[in-house]
């Protein structure tokens, strides 16, 4: 009882569940001796009693405070003790306590930290309350308040230590947790009713694991400090038994006579807090590793040099020619390949497409911006009479902001929330035109005025939080205009509007090419938004332009499938139209860079496919001086979309 | 068809302790049989997620009802909601964000059923089975989320809320985050379970094309007030409310002609710019952006009346066919 429309195909297994083993970061060399060293420490500590050459307590006052020798590996002590030995016995009753302190800290404060995150404000509030008086305790004078009316119970006081760390763990796993809880699989595991507490398991607690594991193994080193200090004091465990700071208090009453004494307790308790720290440390750098680490991109290598092009190739009557852009991964795939544009001053042209076409890397070369990792490979930008492809750093930055501004999809991150409106708004007003601040802050109230807002003295006070998102866009189209720039780059600026508020800013957009002359490459998915701004289109698949012209041209006598499909998929049913039962839709997915193909790159996934389809396709021109991509092109007769309606229905 | 999978009745929800804020859900009610799609628009804000919110069990309410075949689940506690709610699932917007990363594809299917003490051959087979019902391959069981793209990690998304057999599903924003040819596939997949399954489904969107598409029938929320209820043909063709005549107005087509069309009628609405004026208190939220506009929208609050095909809160409502034929 399938209903699915072709069977999906799902990526081939090539990691499967690499979850199971250990982490990356725990598989780097110095952690595995790091882990390796506090194991050999707890085992031989444990089972001291049987291999050791001595006794722990065996006094041998022959021997007194004797340097290493075959006997005694490294020493005696002052009553002729062997000190390998004690080292080795004492293992575990230094860091026997200190797993404790940690156990306890986290026994504790996890689930202080899981309450407060799901019982809200006042659950928080209380345990809040509880923390902050545990931080406000001074840890030793505690401790030794504790030594001084219970005595030296080893074990107790670490549990005491424990209960006050757990404090600054519920510090930090507070915020995680509520960040967890806000995740949609927990409330779709409440919606399944999931009890509370499977939910915590489940679904929370491992989200806090990486962390708890970081935090657990600092406290561990904390924790055996603390307890050597203790024991340095001689709030250690009672006299005969062996203890790392016992030893080291030792070692200190010889420190003139047998200095010999302090190495090896010394070293021993270094090597293992320092094991334990770069156990934290490798986990922490697990977590911190969201994304593959790329080598930066060089600064001058950003873009590859060509040989010096003359300048003045451009005669077309362009603002920006792109010609057979190539755009890719240092090392990878390419991500944009053989793109060319043109726009027309005063004009807005429409790049479309689905995501991962490649539409946004193109916009973003036009500036420069592409992300780290990334360049472009091969062609050229011509703007104003120069190729921005091969400028530097340097010279771009003249051009950006100046000459050409970005507006971006989400206005409310583009905006500083520390600054007001008027402080953004002035600074690059100052810049780019060189003025005065009161002339800045007239021509700052102009743009806000020429963007559509109504009351811009009160808007300039204010700060970004304070704004609606169409009033922010509207600011951040404001912003862009500082540098009076010729072509404006929109990428996607009404996606993460209402439907209402994406009306006015595409009118205010258009009023702004109509008045100024500005131009505009807007890139977009939603085709009615580039059929309402656009005068030219150009559409994206999988890196190329497949179609594009003018763009009553390609909407409404789409030649390529792809183009054809896209409008046909498109659930706005025109006015006065009957809705059908169910959309045409295209099946699959778009590729993965890696997997495009050598021919026609919609072909797997189009209807009208034959077998040279397979075989590379280049752009023939179309709607008089558009281009489209395409050996069987959409007759202007038949409007058949490329996968029937529903097949296999 | 007798009695309604979903009922909410009167539904009012604050948010916050105090009540000195106006309500998030104001008064709102509808009914959802067995086998129909209601569609629920509005802008950001609006408080479409806090219905779904609200029916789910996510969200107390401050007073009002929601029955599940005739059953009141209000105030139920989860424990209560194992029980009285097995008929109600959910699908969330975000497929990245609704599926715990670090769990199997299998693990997160059989997890309600865990909850029902189903016998654990019976959950696995069940599984696959909904895996197929969504069209993805049985062997996407042992995967991780993270192998999948938008639109199939939706498909698991309702693979989850099918694998109980429910009898009614919130859908809140199912496809607003996937690209267009996944939308509609997705689209397709819930209109093919619905009719199969006779589902009933609450379908939380703020685009009205899609909306139009998947429902017969629509609530349009405005700041937590139904504006207009009715046959979803009614009110996207024939809108008796100034607000719904705005958002479809408001909706680009992708045909450069028609979209100028429609762009000059929209301009010579006179809507008002949104977010600029606060609503007070008293009257109906949408005045001051409305065109229609007089003394007694500012003043009291409209009650839905029949008009038209469907039912509109507007004093005005007898206005609003001329409003329409300015255009």
């Amino acid at each position: 009882m399938s209903v699915s429309t072709e069977p999906i195909q799902l990526p081939s297994p090539a990691e499967p569940s690499t979850r199971r083993r250990l982490p990356r970061g725990l598989r780097r060399p110095g952690t595995i001796v790091a882990g390796a060293w506090l194991v050999l420490v707890v085992l031989a500590s444990a089972t001291a009693r049987w291999w050791t050459p001595f006794p722990a307590e065996h006094q041998d006052l022959g021997q007194v405070l004797g340097g290493p020798t075959a006997r005694h590996l490294l020493g005696t002590d002052e009553l002729g003790r062997d000190i390998f030995s004690r080292l080795v016995a004492g293992g575990w009753i230094s860091i026997g306590p200190a797993l404790l302190a940690v156990a306890v800290a986290f026994g504790v404060g996890v689930p202080m930290a899981l309450l407060a995150a799901e019982h809200g404000r006042r659950a928080e509030w209380s345990c809040s309350r509880v923390a902050e008086l545990l931080l406000a305790l001074p840890t030793t004078v505690i401790l030794l308040a504790f030594v001084g009316s219970v005595g030296v119970h080893v074990w107790a006081i670490m549990a005491v230590l424990g209960l006050l760390l757990s404090a600054p763990v519920y510090r930090i796993l507070l915020a995680l947790a509520q960040s967890l809880r806000t995740r949609l699989y927990v409330d779709a595991a409440k919606v399944n009713g999931v009890g509370s507490l499977q939910v915590n398991l489940r679904h929370v607690l491992p989200g806090l694991a990486t962390t708890i594991a970081v935090q657990a193994a600092q406290l561990f080193a904390l924790g055996i400090l603390i307890e050597a200090g203790l024991a340095f004091m001689g709030y250690g465990p009672a006299v005969p038994t062996p203890s790392w700071g016992g030893l080291i208090g030792d070692a200190q009453q010889h420190i003139y006579d047998d200095p010999w004494m302090m190495v090896p307790t010394g070293v021993v308790l270094a090597l293992t807090v320092i094991a334990a720290n770069q156990i934290a440390d490798s986990l922490a750098g697990e977590r911190e590793r969201t994304a593959p680490v790329r080598k930066p991109a060089r600064r001058s290598g950003r873009f590859v040099p060509t040989a010096v092009r003359p300048s003045a190739v451009v005669t077309s009557d362009a603002l920006l020619e792109v010609r057979d852009l190539h755009v890719g991964v240092d090392d990878g795939p390419e991500l944009v390949s053989g793109v060319s544009v043109r726009i027309r001053p005063g004009t807005v042209l429409g790049l479309v497409g689905e995501s991962g076409c490649g539409k946004t890397m193109t916009a973003r070369s036009l500036l420069g911006l592409l992300p780290d990792g990334v360049a472009v490979t091969e062609g050229s930008i011509h703007f104003g009479g120069r190729d921005l492809v091969g400028l530097t750093e340097r010279e771009l930055q003249a051009v950006r902001g100046r000459e050409i501004a970005m507006i971006s999809q989400e206005p409310m991150v583009a905006l500083d929330p520390m600054f007001s409106v008027g402080y953004q708004l002035t600074r690059p007003i100052r810049r780019f035109r060189g003025v005065g601040r009161r002339e800045a802050r007239r021509t700052a109230l102009d743009l806000l005025a020429q963007v559509g807002i109504v009351d811009p003295q009160r808007v300039l006070r204010s700060h970004p939080h304070e704004l609606s998102g169409g009033m922010a866009q509207r600011v951040c189209i404001a912003l862009a205009l500082t540098g009076s720039p010729k072509l404006l780059i929109a990428d996607e600026p009404t996606t993460a509007l209402d439907v209402t508020v994406q009306a006015e800013i595409l009118s205010l957009l258009r009023s702004l090419v109509r008045t100024s002359g500005l131009s505009v490459v807007l890139v977009s998915h939603d085709l009615g938004v580039v059929a309402d701004l656009c005068d030219d289109i150009a559409v994206m698949y999988a890196g190329q332009v497949v179609e594009s012209g003018t763009v009553t041209a390609v909407l409404d006598d789409a030649a390529h499938p792809y183009t054809g499909a896209l409008l046909s998929a498109n659930p706005h049913i025109p006015q006065g139209e009957e809705v059908p039962d169910r959309l045409p839709s295209i099946r699959g997915t778009v590729p993965a860079p890696e997997h495009w193909p050598d021919g026609c790159r919609f072909a797997q996934r189009c209807a009208l496919a034959t077998a040279r389809c397979h075989e590379p396709i280049e752009a023939a021109p179309a709607h008089r001086d558009g281009t489209v991509r395409c050996i069987h092109p959409l007759s202007t007769a038949t409007t058949v979309a490329p996968s029937e309606p529903g097949a296999a229905r | 068809m007798n009695q309604p999978a979903l009922s909410v009745r009167d539904l009012v929800v604050h948010y916050g302790r105090r009540r000195r804020t106006p309500p998030a859900i104001d008064h709102v009610s509808f009914d959802i049989a067995p086998g129909e799609t209601l569609g629920l628009v509005g802008e950001s804000g609006s408080g479409k997620s806090t219905i779904g919110k609200a029916v789910l069990g996510l969200q107390p309410p401050t007073s009002g009802s929601v029955l599940l075949d005739g059953v009141d689940i209000t105030r139920a506690s989860s424990r209560q909601r194992r029980v009285s709610a097995i008929d109600l699932r959910v699908v969330f917007q975000d497929p990245y964000s609704s599926l715990n990363p670090a769990r199997t594809i299998g693990q997160t299917l059989v997890e309600p059923l865990r909850v029902l003490r189903v016998p654990k051959p019976e959950q696995w087979q069940r599984a696959r089975a909904a895996l197929e019902a969504v069209g993805l391959p049985g062997d996407a069981i042992d995967r991780y989320p993270s192998q999948f793209s938008g639109g199939q990690r939706q498909r698991v998304a309702i693979a989850r809320a099918l694998v109980c057999d429910p009898k009614v599903i919130v859908l809140d924003e199912p496809v607003s985050a996937l690209d267009l040819s996944t939308q509609a596939q997705v689209l397709n997949l819930l209109a093919d379970l619905r009719d199969q399954r006779q589902l009933a489904l609450l379908f939380i969107a703020h685009d009205l094309g899609v909306v139009r598409f998947l429902s017969q029938r629509v609530v349009v929320l405005y700041r937590g007030r139904a504006m207009e209820v009715g046959d979803v043909e009614a009110v996207t063709q024939r809108p008796r409310h100034p607000y719904s005549v705005a958002l479809t107005a408001a909706a680009p087509v992708p045909h450069p002609a028609e979209q100028e069309a429609r762009r000059a009628a929209r301009e010579a609405l006179g809507i008002g710019v949104a977010g600029t004026a606060v609503a007070a208190a008293a009257g109906c939220p949408f005045a001051s952006r409305c065109p229609l506009a007089v003394d007694v929208c500012r003043r009291s609050r409209p009650p839905l009346v029949p008009a038209g095909d469907s039912q509109a809160a507007c004093h005005r409502v007898g206005e609003v066919p001329a409003l329409l034929a300015t255009r």
